[in-house]
């Protein structure tokens, strides 16, 4: 007798995606019941800009918090620029866009980013699989997805956040180079391009995986047309702002109302640092995430370096670069700029066939994932 | 070995960009409310028109969301209205439900005088005054006629014909809202085609004597500040210190280094509290050997004091107040040769101040705070032969000392030794005193400062006393009994420095802590007036004598 062919199908599926799948529920379904209970027992803070977009429903308004109100605008009423005020031109396109498209279907572009960004991770897991067994075999695959999507900052992969979009498109970029596609690792670059500034670094990286198997001259007319055509996105979003604003850089322009103003990292970081040295830490620091920020920046330097030194140099520059950019003006919300360079959870979970590391890691990283969560959903800014 | 690269994937890599762009441009390009055409006309009668909509009510006042909208390009909107309630125009709105993004102007009628601000509504719907003006109106209830001239690049402000000033425009096209009080009747709204502008009405000087010195041209960022410390960021008719944290955050103007002057600022406290002025620095490297005033970081006082050259601060005085929010206000001090006066929204809170240094540059600060500074003027003051009648040391207030190291600091008696366990200085003569308020600084070595009304400067008995000890926590006062003691009551005070208030009526004397009346004791008419300290250093700062 032939076997069910659903149940052949469900078997083939699970063997192929099972282990991307398990650690999405296994990560996400808890983190709806914590969002929704932090909201409703904790309270938070109210006044002028902390807004909620569905009052009327907990369960979808918590996921909407600080720069969710740019992404919904955005899709809404299309951008804004206004001198000196933090205006939405600091955000890519592609993430409203889709949202945009999305909240016609569904009715609503906040259900439609909330959709969207668990349905990108979802899709993002099962490439980090794939991409991690090529790498790493399956133990470490298995570790580094945990790792990467119970890190403290990992619940923006289900708010109404790029990351996941950006994380599953970077993905695509590193897999696809890997196994040679330029065609679709250029299309999915031009799209990461689109999504957020540091997307245009994927160029690097197709790059630097070109040159790995093609050395020499004879491939660089490729080469330029790929570089070329992958930062397309970005190219596109400054021929827009141009047109509509004036300012081809307007989404670089506008960091200073963000409080980002180029000063170099160090300096950003004594910046940033200082308040903290000067204030009574028995009685509580008040930048209580300038050190969070810091501890991510230091281990993902680090672990970029290690990842550059095991897994190529396209996966190190990619990481250290990363996070130097957004270093240069300061260290806010590097702790969440960190949560989408995963070759440092690919590292991670190489390291963590040590069962000390691996028993430390999974208890810490989600205690702190449900701690930031309940901040974050209560207006506290995390990240 | 690179594989063949698919078409498919090339097509849908032309498809994706080709998508990408015309969503751009089709659905995320800058959305703008379509315009209303004019000439437009709406009307409050017993009701607004049934076309207007009302968004909320708050404090007794509704917002109403009118049906004009702004065409991108010049025009006019007058305001008339026939009650005197307080009324606000907003235009130019991107955003309604909540409202943000959008310029209002705010009739109000306070003592006799209209007031007029205007400003704006940011992104998070904050409210931030730019400008206000008080004018003096008719008797009439009704309003004069407010204009408000759209230009493409600024907005000017006029009533009945007469300019009053012009702001920065941020925001192009828009609704028009209008905020009113229960029961407003006889407003009308018309929106028209431009006209010729209104010229602006020269600003009245705050006083004849007043010459400018310098003002600060917040229109557009000046490359000359020197940002000592701080996020400080430029807006249209704007310097904010928008980082929440860190103490003493300055920027100083590109101004010379004024002595005898009137420093002005007009500040608004965006998050927290802590605005305010610097000024008599002797550098522009920092605020070593300067002075400060500004709020205290819960908004509940203003202080006042210098950095000494080691770069501690030495407090002079504060004045308690009460949280005024998002209120904007106006922070004066006067810096004459020896002292200076604190001025806030008018009300003097400190005279006589003696100072550190009486000349060098002057600043803005901010601490724990994102404030918003919207005017800095500084205007040259006229020397004062006798400003207040207040000095210890004028002719026939003569002091003679027993004892300590006394200073004359501009008009404030110091006692700077800490070791002579008691030290007095005593009027020359005996005093016909009316009123004497004045500030005790006992110094941190200081056992207890005192002040003392006696028949004779050898014999203190049947005189009275105040005696602030504990290092400025308790208050003692009453009769002088033998060996100097007193008899009458004590108070904790907490460390909290007021004003001493001594005020003579009759046979008696009373005696005023702040605002509170401690008691009141008989007093020998004339007597001497005798200024004591137990150890040392300790102060004696006159804010008012009157005889």
């Amino acid at each position: 007798m032939s076997p069910n062919p659903l149940i052949v199908g469900v078997r083939r599926f699970w063997a192929e995606w099972g282990p991307a799948a398990e650690v999405f529920l296994l990560t996400r379904l808890p983190l709806l019941g914590l969002a929704f209970l932090a909201e409703v027992a904790i309270p938070g803070r109210e006044g002028p800009g902390f807004y909620h977009l569905a009052p009327g429903n907990i369960w979808l308004d918590v996921w909407a918090r600080w720069d969710s109100g740019f992404y919904i605008e955005i899709a809404r009423q299309g951008y804004s620029y206004y001198l000196g005020e933090p205006a939405s031109v600091a955000f890519f396109p592609l993430y409203p866009l889709l949202i945009q498209l999305l909240g016609a279907a569904v009715g609503s572009p906040l259900l439609a980013g909330v959709l969207l960004s668990n349905l990108c991770f979802a899709l993002a897991l099962g490439v980090l699989w794939r991409l991690c067994v090529l790498e790493l075999g399956r133990a470490a695959a298995r570790r580094a997805l945990f790792y990467l999507a119970a890190f403290p900052t990992a619940f923006f992969y289900s708010a109404v956040y790029t990351e996941s979009l950006f994380l599953l498109l970077s993905l695509l970029v590193f897999y696809h180079a890997r196994r040679g596609n330029w065609a679709w690792a250029t299309l999915f670059c031009a799209l990461a391009s689109s999504s957020r500034i540091v997307g245009f670094l994927l160029v690097l990286v197709l790059v630097l995986e070109y040159l790995r198997v093609s050395p020499g001259v004879r491939g660089w007319p490729a080469l330029l047309g790929m570089g070329l055509l992958g930062g397309s996105g970005l190219w596109s979003y400054m021929i827009f702002l141009w047109a509509r604003f004036g300012d081809p850089l307007a989404f670089w322009t506008v960091q200073v109302s963000f409080n980002r103003e180029n000063l170099g990292p160090l300096a950003a970081i004594w910046r940033d640092l200082r308040p903290l040295l000067e204030q009574n830490w028995l009685t509580g620091p008040v930048g209580w995430n300038v050190p969070l920020d810091l501890l991510a920046a230091g281990a993902g330097f680090a672990l970029g370096v290690v990842a550059w030194r095991r897994l190529g140099a396209s996966y190190g520059v990619y990481c250290i670069l990363s996070l130097l950019i957004p270093l240069w003006s300061g260290t806010g919300s590097l702790s969440r700029y960190v949560v989408v360079l995963f070759p440092l959870f690919m590292i991670l979970g190489l390291w963590g066939r040590r069962s000390s590391l691996d028993a430390a890691l999974r208890i810490v990283l989600p205690l702190m994932m449900g701690l930031l969560l309940a901040l974050f959903v209560n207006w506290y800014f995390v990240a | 070995m690179t594989s063949v690269n698919p078409r498919g994937a090339w097509a849908l890599l032309v498809l994706a960009l080709a998508g990408l762009n015309w969503g751009l441009y089709a659905g995320l390009g800058p959305q703008v409310s379509a315009p209303t055409s004019l000439p437009y006309w709406g009307k409050v009668g017993a009701e607004p028109p049934s076309s207007w909509r009302a968004l909320g009510s708050e404090e007794g006042a509704t917002l109403w969301l009118t049906d004009l909208s702004g065409p991108p390009r010049p025009y006019r909107l007058l305001l008339s209205a026939a009650s005197g309630g307080p009324v606000e125009l907003i235009f130019q709105a991107q955003a309604t439900e909540p409202l943000s993004r959008a310029h209002y102007v705010r009739l109000e009628r306070r003592e006799g005088r209209l007031r007029v601000s205007s400003g704006y509504y940011d992104v998070r719907g904050q409210s931030r005054s730019l400008a206000e003006r008080s004018v003096q109106t008719g008797q009439s209830a009704a309003y004069p006629t407010l204009e408000v001239d759209v230009q493409p690049r600024t907005y000017r402000l006029s009533l009945d014909g007469r300019g009053l000033f012009q702001l920065p425009l941020r925001y192009v096209g828009g609704r028009v809202l209008l905020r009113l009080p229960a029961g407003a009747d006889g407003l009308e709204l018309r929106a028209l085609a431009p006209a010729a502008p209104v010229p602006l009405a020269p600003q009245a000087a705050p006083e004849p004597t007043a010459t400018l010195l310098y003002r600060a041209d917040f229109s557009r960022p000046d490359p000359g500040w020197r940002l000592l410390e701080g996020a400080w960021r430029w807006g249209q008719g704007y310097l904010e210190q928008s980082s929440p944290e860190g103490f003493d955050l300055a920027a100083l103007p590109p101004a010379p280094a004024f002595s005898e002057f009137r420093l002005r600022v007009r500040l608004q406290h965006l998050e927290g509290a802590g605005g305010g002025v610097v000024f008599n620095l002797p550098t522009t490297e920092g605020l070593r050997g300067g002075h400060l005033v500004r709020f205290a970081e819960d908004g509940r006082s203003l202080f006042w004091g210098y950095f000494d050259r080691g770069g501690a601060f030495v407090g002079q005085g504060f004045a308690p107040l009460k949280p005024s929010g998002l209120d904007p206000h106006r922070l004066e001090v006067l810096s004459r040769r020896d002292t200076y006066e604190v001025r806030l929204d008018g009300a003097t809170l400190a005279r006589g101040v003696p100072l550190y240094g009486n000349r060098g540059f002057v600043g803005l600060t901010a601490s724990q705070s994102r404030t918003s500074f919207t005017e800095l003027r500084v205007e040259r003051l006229e020397p004062e032969a006798d400003p207040t009648g207040l000095s210890f040391l004028e002719p026939g207030l003569a002091f003679d000392s027993q004892g300590g190291r006394w200073q004359r600091v501009g008009l404030a008696l110091y006692q700077q030794d800490p070791t002579p366990q008691e030290a007095r200085m005593a009027s020359r003569k005996p005093l016909e005193l009316r009123r004497l308020r004045m500030e005790l600084r006992p110094g941190e070595t200081a056992e207890a400062v005192g002040v003392y009304g006696v028949p004779a400067p050898s014999d203190w008995r049947g005189g009275w006393g105040v005696r602030l000890s504990q290092g400025g926590r308790k208050l003692v006062w009453g009769r002088v009994e033998e060996g100097g003691l007193l008899e009458g009551g004590s108070l904790e005070v907490g460390g909290g420095l007021e004003p001493l208030g001594l005020a003579w009526e009759g046979g008696d004397v009373r005696l005023y802590w702040g605002p509170r009346l401690l008691g009141e004791l008989p007093s020998p008419r004339p007597g001497y007036l005798v200024l004591q300290t137990l150890h040392g250093p300790a102060g004696f700062v006159p804010l008012e004598v009157r005889r």
